[in-house]
């Protein structure tokens, strides 16, 4: 095969991904700008002077140190329990033919393929009725049973693809079940294992459908509610400022997540590991 | 064997089938009941369904769902498509654009709506600017209708296109390269190669890229809640909006549960093709 040598795709590519991030990048300079230059039009592209005032303003919010915190431990707990409950169910319907098994992966599959949006109005029913609504437990639970289905569906193929011959090589040499599961099984999907922990995480940390309905005092609340309250609040005053920093600041945890996880999950994109 | 399936399996079924499978059953049952309290049960018929079908607002709501869905879908799918056979070799620079498109698929929804309802502002927005400079009227987007749907189209589309490339790509990766050289030594041009080589091998990678986009295209809540809320006059409300202020603002829980039924109904639909496909394999 001929190589080619391409310096002008660097070009593009940088083209290409200047306009993917015009977003993100547009908001962050906007939002070091003072709210008079922010409403002027036309708009100006970098802040003629620099105005930190919304971001000191935003650090100075003890609600968002409260919903982001919330929003960081919800997600954790979601994300290790989730993993928790659907690595060895996925396990189970990959390995085993059983009689519900059909049945049993049908109802992950069509919880997976419904939006979540819409069955947070019936989830949110029941959960005024068994009064699990406005508890933190009780978003949690919800959020592993909507989640749980997806996690089942991002590890199905990690295990899958685990030939069989290696487990039936180490039940001859005498391993028990769990021991199978957690020698054999686990340490030869761990990517997969990482990649869906990683995809939970952020999934939940990013909610806001399911949170809106479960969550309705201040004190439990989550980071994207507070950003809707902020928007209501603050969007026609034109202190667009605010609201932009504090939305940006959505943005850092998963960042940091997605770095510590970077490796992991170049990993599985390169080798093809999000085939299904 | 027995205690495996019941240590292993149960407890994720069990929490699933309490959490979501007994609520849609509540739902049916609230949306043709009387009364919103639950236990105090007499049929009332269709009624909230009829009442929905044969209005105005409804309707529209409908409309509006499949054309942000539809149209944000294809779009995403042929721009990631598209993204993905430029990319398909993996370079120094195939990195660089697929750590920013996690990047892009990571960003909170609630944040991406809120950047986009100020990019496209009309006063302090970049599409204003951009427009003045180029010497052109600035358009107005959430003061009628489809301009509305376009900027929440534009809006999902950038998270979606994100989507689209990875899955794409991973997909492009596991095809064998060597078909394709033995078709160009066969002469194939590359219109040839892409339309009856790539296209029929990536036919499952795309058939899961479009239920990725599907789930997360017309069923997000934060697009239209935060960039439009709805309006002009109710103009951008889809089905997932409707949901909500029927049943979070106005605590209308006969025609919420009417709301979601049908929405359920409608993503099963959408869903059974698929759904065998998964099945299948």
């Amino acid at each position: 095969m001929i190589k080619k040598r391409r310096p002008f795709k660097w070009v593009i590519t940088v083209l290409i991904l200047l306009i993917l991030l015009t977003p993100i990048i547009w908001s962050f300079l906007s939002s070091l700008k003072t709210t008079a230059e922010i409403t002027a039009y036309p708009a100006t592209l970098f802040p003629t002077k620099l105005y930190t005032g919304a971001w000191v303003q935003t650090f100075n919010n003890s609600g968002v140190y409260l919903t982001m915190s919330n929003s960081l431990v919800y997600s954790l707990v979601i994300a290790l329990i989730c993993t928790g409950l659907a690595y060895p169910a996925t396990y189970v319907i990959s390995r085993y033919k059983f009689r519900i098994r059909t049945l049993a992966s049908s109802i992950m599959y069509f919880v997976m393929l419904t939006p979540s949006t819409i069955l947070i109005f019936p989830v949110f029913i029941m959960a005024t009725l068994i009064k699990i609504q406005n508890t933190a437990w009780g978003y949690i639970l919800v959020m592993i049973a909507i989640l749980g289905p997806f996690a089942f569906f991002l590890m199905k193929p990690y295990i899958d693809s685990i030939p069989i011959e290696i487990e039936e090589s180490a039940l001859v040499d005498g391993a028990s079940s769990l021991q199978l599961l957690l020698k054999v099984v686990v340490p030869l999907s761990i990517n997969g294992l990482i990649v869906t922990f990683f995809l939970i995480f952020v999934t939940a940390f990013n909610d806001f459908g399911i949170a809106f309905g479960m969550l309705t005092s201040d004190s439990i609340k989550t980071f994207p509610l507070l950003l809707f309250a902020r928007i209501q609040f603050l969007q026609w005053q034109g202190s667009w400022n605010d609201i932009l920093s504090m939305s940006l600041l959505a943005l850092v945890p998963t960042m940091i997540v997605f770095l510590l996880f970077f490796r992991r999950l170049q990993e599985a994109i390169l080798k093809g590991g999000v085939k299904v | 064997m027995r205690w495996k399936l019941t240590l292993f399996l149960f407890p994720l079924l069990l929490v699933v089938s309490i959490f979501i499978l007994v609520p849609i059953i509540i739902a049916i049952y609230v949306s043709v009941s009387e009364s919103q309290a639950v236990f105090d049960f007499a049929f009332s018929g269709f009624r909230n369904y009829i009442y929905l079908f044969t209005e105005e607002r409804f309707l529209n709501n409908i409309f509006v769902t499949f054309y942000i869905s539809l149209l944000s879908i294809y779009l995403a799918y042929l721009v990631g498509l598209f993204l993905a056979l430029y990319y398909r070799r993996a370079t120094m620079v195939t990195n660089v654009t697929l750590a920013t498109m996690m990047v892009i698929y990571l960003t909170m929804p609630a944040t991406s709506a809120i950047i986009w309802r100020f990019l496209l502002d009309y006063s302090s927005g970049i599409t204003s600017a951009i427009l003045f400079y180029m010497g052109m009227e600035r358009i107005d987007f959430f003061s009628s209708q489809f301009p509305a749907l376009n900027a929440l189209v534009l809006a999902i589309v950038w998270r979606q296109i994100a989507i689209a490339t990875i899955f794409l790509w991973s997909g492009l990766q596991n095809i064998n390269p060597e078909i394709d050289e033995a078709a160009t030594l066969d002469g194939a041009a590359r219109w040839e190669r892409f339309r009856y080589i790539t296209l029929p091998l990536l036919k499952k990678t795309s058939f899961i890229t479009f239920i990725l986009l599907a789930i997360s295209s017309g069923s997000l809540v934060e697009f239209p809640l935060l960039m439009t809320a709805g309006g002009p006059f109710n103009s951008t409300e889809t089905l997932i909006l409707r949901l909500y202020r029927e049943g979070f603002f106005s605590l209308n829980w006969g025609s919420a549960s009417a709301v979601g039924v049908i929405s359920l109904i409608i993503s099963a639909l959408a869903f059974i093709p698929l759904f065998r496909g998964i099945l299948k394999t």
